[in-house]
Formats: C-alpha cells, structure tokens, sequence
C-alpha cells in the first residue's frame, strides 16, 4: 500500500453531505412510492415484450395467406408451433384462446425438437433456438409454413417474418423472397408496415 | 477481505444503501400484469409503436462469433447509471481503466502501458474508426464524442482484430453504435448534476419520415469543476502551495452528432471537443498553475452506402474525411535562481485525413460467408508544433503526408451444421514502414446443443504513429522513422455452456506474446527521448463468467479475470497490470421493468508502478436507481459510485512525477431525462 495521504478540503466534506442527503432523499421518495402503488404512476398499463410478440405471431395469421392445400377443410384450425419458448407457447395459446381468423380456430403447439412439422402453418423460432433454423428450414423444403424467428439485428439465419427489439418497441421484417418460395401471400398491410429488410451485416 | 467487509458494516451510510438494494429484491416485479386487455384488439399499425418492457435476453451475437466478445446495451448503462464511456469498459470483464486526471487509458488483459494514448485499442464508432493518425489515440474518457444517452450498443470484442480492421486493433476492438431517429420519435432531453459540480445537459431530436428518411441530432455538454484542492505529497512545500492544486481539475467537454439516413445511403457527422485542466504538474509543468490546460477537438464526417441485391450479396462503401486538433498550454518555470520565471509553452497538433474502403461479402448456400475488401487513407496534414509564446522561440514545426491502403479477406464455412470455420487475412502497406500480414483463424464447434467451443489464433499490428516517428523538437526528444510496427500473437480457448436458459457460464484460456514493442528511451548520446522497437512480453490468462438472465427476477453477472505478464528483457510483470479482476453486476427490476436498482462491485488487485513499488488492490461498489416514466415521458435516476470512499491509486506515467494518482472518493449523479413528441 502507498503511504499517500490526503487532504480533501471542504468542497469533499460539502459533496459528501450533499451525497448522503441524496440518498436520504431517495429512501423517502422511491422507496414508499414503490411499496404502496401497484401500477405504473403515469397510469399506462406496462406491456411485456412477449404480449407484443403475440399480437405480432397472431396478426401475421390474419394477414397471410395460405394456399387452400394447406388446410384440410374449410373450417380447419391454423395451428401454430412454438420452439424452445414454452412460457411464450402458453401466452400466446391463452391470447387467441376462442379466437378465429375466417372461421378458422387458432391452436398453439409447445413443440420439442425434433418436432413434427407437417402440421404446422405456422412456426415461432425463439431466440434461444435460432441454431435449428436451419435444420427447420431444410426439413419445411419450400413448404407453405410461415416461419417466425426474433433474431437480432445483423445475424443472418431469420424466419420469412422476423421480429426485432428496437428502442423498447417491437418491430418485423420480412423476407419477402422466402415468402415466395413457400407460396405465402403476405397482405399490402402488413408490407407496408415492415421494417426494410435488410442483408447480412457481416463486419459492421 | 473479511477486514474490508467490517469496515463497511461500520459505514452507517453503506448500511442504508444495502437495505435500499435489498428492500428493492423484494418488490413485486410486474405489478400491471394484472390488467386484462386483449392485446389482440390492438391493430397492427398501434403495434409497432408500443413501448414494451423487455425481458433481457442473451445476445445471440455473443456465442456465435469466432471471438470473445462482450455486449453493453443501453439497458444495460440505464440499469448501472453509467456516466462515462470508461464507466462502461472498466465494468466489462477483463479489462480496467486507469485515470490521471488528464485521460483516462483502457487496460485490456493485463496490459496497461502507461502512456500509450489507448493506442492499441480500436475504437469504432458505427464502424468508423476513431483513433487518429498522431497519437493513435481513441478517447475513452469525457472526451468520447457520444454521450451515454445516445449509445444504443456497444459491441466489445477481446483479442487482435487486425486481419479485419489494421492497425491498432491489438488488444480489443471496440464498436460503439449510436441509436437511430427511430428510437427517439421526437425530441428527448437531460439534464445531469453530479458531485464536485459536475453538470451535465443533452438535447437530442430523432425521427424516421414515412419517405424512409430518418433523421438524428444531438448535442451535450458537460461542465465539471473537479477537485476544488487536491493535494500532492511530493509538491509539499511553501514555493509549491503545500502541495495543493487549486481549481486545476476542471473538464469542460462538448458533443455534436449527426446522422441522416435514407435507403442504403448514411451520413454521419461527429464532434467532440474536450478542455482539461491537470492537477498533477504532468510533463514538469509548473504546479498549481491554472494556465496549464490542453484542449482536444476530434471530428469526422463519414458518408456510407449500403445494399444487399440478388439476396445474396452484400456491398459496404464508405468514405470519410477526419480531423484531430490538440492546444496545448504548458506553463513551465525556465527559472534557474530564485524568482519563478513562468513560459507559457504551446504545444499544438493539427491532422486531418481522408479515405475510404468498400466492402463485398457473398453469402453462398445461405451459410456460407466470403468477403473482401480495400481500404484506404491519406493523412494530408499532420502538423506538430511546439514553441515559447512569451519570448517566442519554435523548437518544432513539421508537417508530414502519409498513406496507407490494405486488402483484407475473410471467410467462414459452416463445414457442418455445429462447426463453423472462419479464417481471415490481411495486408496493410504504409510509407512509413513497409507491409505487414495479419491472419486470424477460428474454429466454432457446438458438440451440444447448449455447449459451444472456440478456439482462436490471430496476429495484430500497432503501426508506429506520427507522433513516434516525427516528434523532433531536440531540446527534449527526436523522432526515429526507422520503427516498425509493434506485433501480437495470440492463441486462445473459449468455452461456452447454457446452463439453462437463464443461465450462461463461460470461461477463456489465452497466450499473447507482444513483439517489437515501441518503447520510449533516453539517447545517452545527446540526452534526447527518442521511440525504438525493443523487447518482448508474453501474457496469459483465463477468465470465468457466470451470467443470469431474469434468474429469480434478477438480471446479474459475476466475473473473475486472472492475468500474468512477463516481459522477457526485465524478467519481470509489466507495471499497472493486475493479477486479478473480479466483478459483480445485479440488477433487481421493480415495477415490471421500469425501474429498479442495479448494485455493481469490483476488485482490482494491486499493481506494479514505473517506481517498482505497488498501488494496493481496491474494491469499489456503486449503486443505481432508476425510475421510468415516473411522469408521462420523465425518467429520474440517482447513482453512488464508490459508496464506501475507499482510498484508491492508480500507477502514474512516466510524465508524472507521483508514482501513484489518488482517484475519486465517493460521487453522486442525479440524472433526469425527459421524452416528447414533436408534431
């Protein structure tokens, strides 16, 4: 240890006091603040970014299009897989629980790998999964599956629709040329709405 | 340790700061679950505009890159109420900072050459480097030229990173990437006040137009007194003001930044200029003399393209024009009797370069990367001036022109579906000195889904910058145009495992060995400093990681760095190199993610000084509040760094005559920002 001492001055004694008064002042204020209100004091419901999430996955169902030799009848249910994300396999099965996009049901599936895929419209990738994207994508072939991945920003391996974090809100992509290839139509709506698809972003 | 602990047991007010953190553990995490609504009535275009409470994630980018790399995210500076960029990096695994009240210098794994200028870390900000072309120095302290608030990420990646990016790119590559217009969607304001009148006011106004043109400008700027008295033992006597410095520790610094996207095209333009006052009579100033004052200006202008076509290609262009610009006021006493005889010596650098580099990358059968790419820069000023302005006399005043271009190839084969190989190769030619070829070679391999192993081989280079080429004034130092680059080798082993989803352990194994070092030394011949390339220093290290994501409603990490450093000429560990870092970052959310409290702790182990004597270790604890939207828009936030005042000294330069510089005791920062829409 070096034997440097000090001599602080009166600034340092006035900065430390202003420093304990502060810390006071925040145990009065925060603290009972947080104790006794239950919600948020601007009174805007705080939103999780899974119920988003869900919204999103349930929209991308109403907005899509699949080839009529998708579904067996008319009033067949669109079945939705979710990987690697149970407790978002349960939200979204609890939001669109009763719910029906042009007569047809909607049903969530908590798939393990390696999951039956063929009878799935739709499928959610969660981020803890995103290695198997590719093994998914191979096994669909150019099968009229949806794929839904939250893959960040500059990685390449991503669903047709991708959904991104930005600045606290939640956003999507598209790849429009994958949608293509798995005979999706994808409605003007929900074009016009997504975020510019952009390349892989290898260096910066 | 358990020493430490009893002391801050008899701190009354690190008791009430334990029962603050702790009360806040125990608060309900998200109180407006409860709300029933159905989401799904929300229509799609109210969607995207949501503001959502995250859950914080593992950056997948992190496991899947050929290197060890750490990610800060804005969050992440919310929760710890970084105030600084060298707040950030010194709580990042691994490395630590040292401060001479002057600058604040990076230390990366065991490496913490005293007075290198942060020359042997790149900086980036948004891929654009920032180190400049006289000193190869890259700011990390209040003279970085993007404030806290604007930082959407910060990528950090350990190891060479030279067959991508050249020169000093040696020990870490650091990439900064500022938020978009987008995020702000309107205006957004602070204001800051901290310990020892440090204030602090930034006005940002982002936005992105239905047109596709996102727009982002914004300004800061901090005004700190420092110290109001300082006092220095070795300046203890009467001619010296009993060794107190008055007033000499004031930072005066200013921000601008500018971005203007649409399409592929983007432009950026950066400023930052920082004035500080220095305490310690660096340099043989004369002490306690207030003139003594060094101003630095760094700004670019970057324009960018970017396009991915035929889905598979991606090209990268940019080119960009730089400056940096320091003044100098060094009052030195040329007194040879008894009365002072005070000169005011100017020293002062003007530079500018320009540039420009392109980039293609080919994604073959969706998995397989190739790139290549040029780059190329002219240093077309590089004036170094210095002279007396009371009697006016001009020891130095050249001005030299230099170019360097390079090529650089990468590539990564996903060889199976759980090995990745990347390799990369880079050659940089600079009229200075030659050419020099810098590889690095990587193998991923997950032999289970949870469990990742990399392991890693690279070279790096630190061109000899102008300053150690040129810097000839002959009264104190002569240049030497004969360096050569300095080298790094390195190997290193990282293995990674996902214990659950919640939660990661990793841990590195590494072997750097420096060659060629530029060293500073004394000409016995005429007396005169001068830079030459001698010596070489092996390192090695491990370091331990243990990160949950939302464990028990907790976000939190804890990290052990061991690193040892030999220099072969000495036989002896490098000075300001500490054996051990240890860390602990926890973040407790309260109110479903809008505010909480984030506790951080750090030990630094002893180090060795230029005078081979040893700084002892310390241990240093902040503590952070934070309350979002506690009004409509109004974020508040109020910080304790050093909680416990704990006495702590960093190494001096060879500039200084202290050994050690005594650092900051505990501060405060209150922080207050404010988001509005504009329509």
């Amino acid at each position: 240890m070096f034997g440097v001492s000090t001599n602080s001055g009166s600034a340092i004694q006035a900065a430390r006091g202003l420093g304990r008064a502060l810390l006071f002042a925040i145990l009065l204020a925060v603290v009972p603040e947080c104790l006794l209100s239950n919600n948020a004091a601007s009174g805007e419901p705080a939103v999780t970014e899974y119920e988003v999430k869900a919204a999103y996955v349930f929209n991308f169902a109403k907005f899509v299009e699949w080839p009529s030799s998708a579904f067996p009848a008319k009033n067949s249910p669109i079945t939705i897989g979710v990987i690697g994300n149970d407790e978002f396999g349960t939200l979204l099965g609890n939001i669109v629980k009763g719910k029906t996009i042009q007569d047809r049901p909607i049903i969530v599936r908590l798939l393990k790998w390696p999951a039956d895929l063929h009878s799935v419209h739709m499928v959610f990738v969660s981020a803890s999964e995103q290695k198997l994207l590719k093994q998914i994508s191979e096994k669909l072939l150019d099968r009229p599956v949806l794929t839904v991945t939250e893959t960040e920003e500059g990685l390449q391996a991503r669903g047709i629709m991708n959904l991104i974090v930005e600045g606290g809100k939640v956003q999507f992509e598209i790849d429009i040329a994958s949608a293509e290839k798995a005979h999706l139509q994808i409605s003007s709506k929900l074009l016009r709405l997504a975020r510019e698809y952009t390349g892989k972003n290898t260096r910066r | 340790m358990a020493h430490v602990f009893r002391t801050h047991i008899r701190d009354g007010l690190g008791v009430a700061c334990w029962i603050l953190f702790v009360c806040s553990l125990g608060f309900p995490q998200s109180v407006a679950q409860d709300n029933p609504r159905d989401i799904t009535e929300i229509p799609l275009e109210e969607l995207n505009k949501l503001e959502v409470y995250s859950a914080s994630k593992f950056s997948q980018k992190a496991s899947e890159a050929p290197a060890s790399i750490s990610i800060v995210t804005a969050a992440d500076i919310e929760h710890y109420g970084y105030r600084t960029f060298d707040d950030i990096l010194r709580a990042t695994t691994g490395f630590f900072i040292t401060n001479d009240r002057n600058y604040a210098y990076l230390g990366a794994r065991g490496f913490g050459l005293t007075g290198d200028y942060n020359s042997r870390v790149l900086v980036l900000i948004n891929g654009h480097r920032t180190n400049d072309t006289v000193y190869g120095s890259s700011a990390v302290g209040t003279d970085f030229p993007i404030p806290m608030d604007l930082i959407d990420r910060i990528e950090i990646v350990r190891g060479p990173g030279s067959s991508l990016y050249g020169t000093n790119a040696f020990f870490a590559v650091i990439n900064v990437i500022p938020k978009r217009g987008r995020v702000f969607d309107g205006g957004y304001v602070s204001a800051e006040a901290g310990s020892r009148q440090a204030y602090r006011g930034t006005a940002t106004f982002g936005e992105k137009y239905d047109s596709g043109l996102e727009i982002l400008f914004s300004g800061s700027y901090l005004n700190s007194k420092g110290y109001r008295r300082l006092y220095f033992p070795e300046f203890d006597s009467p001619e010296t003001n009993n060794g107190i410095a008055e007033d000499a520790d004031t930072d005066r610094s200013g921000t601008f930044f500018a971005d203007v996207s649409f399409r592929g095209f983007s432009t950026q333009l950066v400023y930052g200029s920082r004035e500080k006052r220095f305490p310690t009579a660096a340099f043989g100033t004369a002490f306690n003399d207030r003139r003594t004052v060094v101003e630095d200006i760094k700004w670019y202008l970057d324009f960018k393209y970017e396009r991915t076509f035929r889905d598979s290609w991606n090209l990268l262009a940019r080119t960009f024009i730089d400056a940096y610009d320091s003044y100098g006021s060094y009052i030195y006493d040329y007194s040879t009797g008894d009365e002072p005889l005070l000169v005011n010596n100017r020293d002062i650098v003007h530079s500018k370069w320009w540039g420009g580099e392109a980039q293609l990358t080919r994604i073959i059968a969706g998995k397989h990367h190739l790139t290549a790419g040029t780059e190329w820069r002219y240093s077309f000023r590089a004036n170094l001036l210095n002279y007396d302005e009371d009697e006016y006399f001009l020891y130095l005043d050249s001005d030299i022109k230099t170019t360097d271009s390079a090529v650089y190839f990468q590539g990564e084969f996903a060889a199976r579906d759980n090995i990745l190989l990347s390799a990369g190769v880079r050659y940089d030619h600079y009229d200075t000195f030659g050419g020099t070829t810098n590889p690095r070679v990587a193998v991923v391999y997950s032999p289970r889904k949870h469990t990742t192993a990399k392991v890693l081989y690279g070279d790096a280079f630190r061109a000899p910058n102008h300053f150690e080429l040129f810097y000839e004034d002959n009264v104190s130092g002569k240049g030497n145009p004969n360096l050569r680059p300095e080298n790094i080798r390195t190997v290193e082993l990282i293995l990674e495992h996902y214990l659950s989803r919640k939660l990661r352990i990793s841990g590195s194994a590494y072997q750097y060995k420096v060659k060629n070092q530029i060293i500073q030394e004394l000409d016995p011949a005429d007396g005169l400093i001068f830079y030459r390339n001698f010596g070489t220093t092996d390192a090695h290290g491990a370091e331990l990681e243990l990160e949950g994501r939302d464990v028990c409603g907790l976000d939190g990490r804890l990290s052990y760095a061991l690193q040892s450093t030999e220099n072969q000429e000495s036989m002896a560990s490098l000075v300001n190199s500490p054996h051990h870092i240890a860390m602990m970052k926890l973040f407790a959310p309260w109110l479903g993610g809008r505010g909480g409290a984030g506790l951080e702790m750090r030990y630094v182990s002893s180090r060795k000084t230029l005078g081979d004597r040893h700084v002892g270790g310390f241990f240093l604890t902040n503590i952070n509040v934070l309350y979002k939207k506690l009004l409509p828009g109004l974020d508040l936030s109020a910080g304790l760094y050093n909680v416990f005042n704990r006495k702590y000294y960093h190494p001096g330069s060879a500039e200084h005559i202290q050994d050690a510089l005594q650092q900051d005791g505990r501060s405060f920062r209150v922080r207050l920002g404010y988001g509005f829409s504009v329509q």
